[in-house]
């Protein structure tokens, strides 16, 4: 990665995912596999660790109509959909 | 799904496209560019320019894009040739006076929910400070 200019996430092992989170597998090399995280799980994660800094995000997500999924874990985490209201 | 629900989703709606509303207006537009001329926050829709913004307006986008708090210190302190200085609110004097004061960033007040590690971390010359420690 040095070589390419790039460098890795020094706070990456501090994010947290809900044991639920589904993934997408991107890419598959000889060092590197690439998973992305479906959208309604990295939402819920924001919701719940910060909530205050991710306000707007998620009232905007839950504007457009929220999955199912994203509801049901929002219950599961107890996360109070409330406080991303003005 | 549950009348609670239901009612937080329409609430959610319509806050969304009221600030959308806002976000088209110049305050938040000029702000925008602006930083982007500066080079402090890129915008995907909002395209660099050059203009005067006073500091009011820029606070008041603030409030729609939280992301400006973290950088209006080093806007203000380093980069700070397209702000209007209006009025400066006292919570933001204080931040002000504790980076020029050189406070440990442990008692630097928080800035409308940003945290001093936040807005810190775009001042060029205190970078400079820490690395040189």
């Amino acid at each position: 990665m040095a070589e390419t200019g790039l460098t890795l996430d020094p706070l990456g092992n501090e994010v947290w995912m809900p044991d639920e989170t589904k993934f997408v597998e991107k890419f598959v090399g000889s060092y590197v596999r690439v998973l992305v995280a479906l959208p309604e799980y990295i939402l819920l994660s924001k919701a719940l660790k910060a909530p205050v800094k991710n306000k707007k995000l998620i009232r905007d997500y839950l504007a457009l109509g929220p999955s199912q999924i994203f509801l049901d874990l929002a219950n599961k985490y107890e996360i109070d959909l409330e406080q991303f209201l003005d | 799904m549950s009348a609670n629900i239901e009612h937080i989703l329409a609430q959610a709606k319509l806050q969304s496209a009221r600030d959308a509303e806002l976000k088209s207006m110049p305050f938040y537009q000029n702000t925008m560019a602006m930083i982007g001329h500066v080079g402090l926050l890129v915008h995907n829709r909002i395209k660099p320019r050059i203009v005067n913004v006073t500091l009011t307006d820029i606070i008041k986008a603030a409030a729609l894009e939280p992301r400006i708090f973290e950088i209006l210190p080093a806007l203000l302190i380093e980069r700070n040739d397209f702000v209007l200085i209006d009025e400066v609110p006292d919570d933001l004097t204080e931040v002000l006076d504790a980076i020029n004061q050189n406070q440990p960033i442990h008692k630097m007040p928080i800035l409308r929910g940003t945290t001093p590690e936040k807005y810190i971390k775009w001042l060029q010359q205190k970078k400079h400070q820490l690395s040189g420690e």
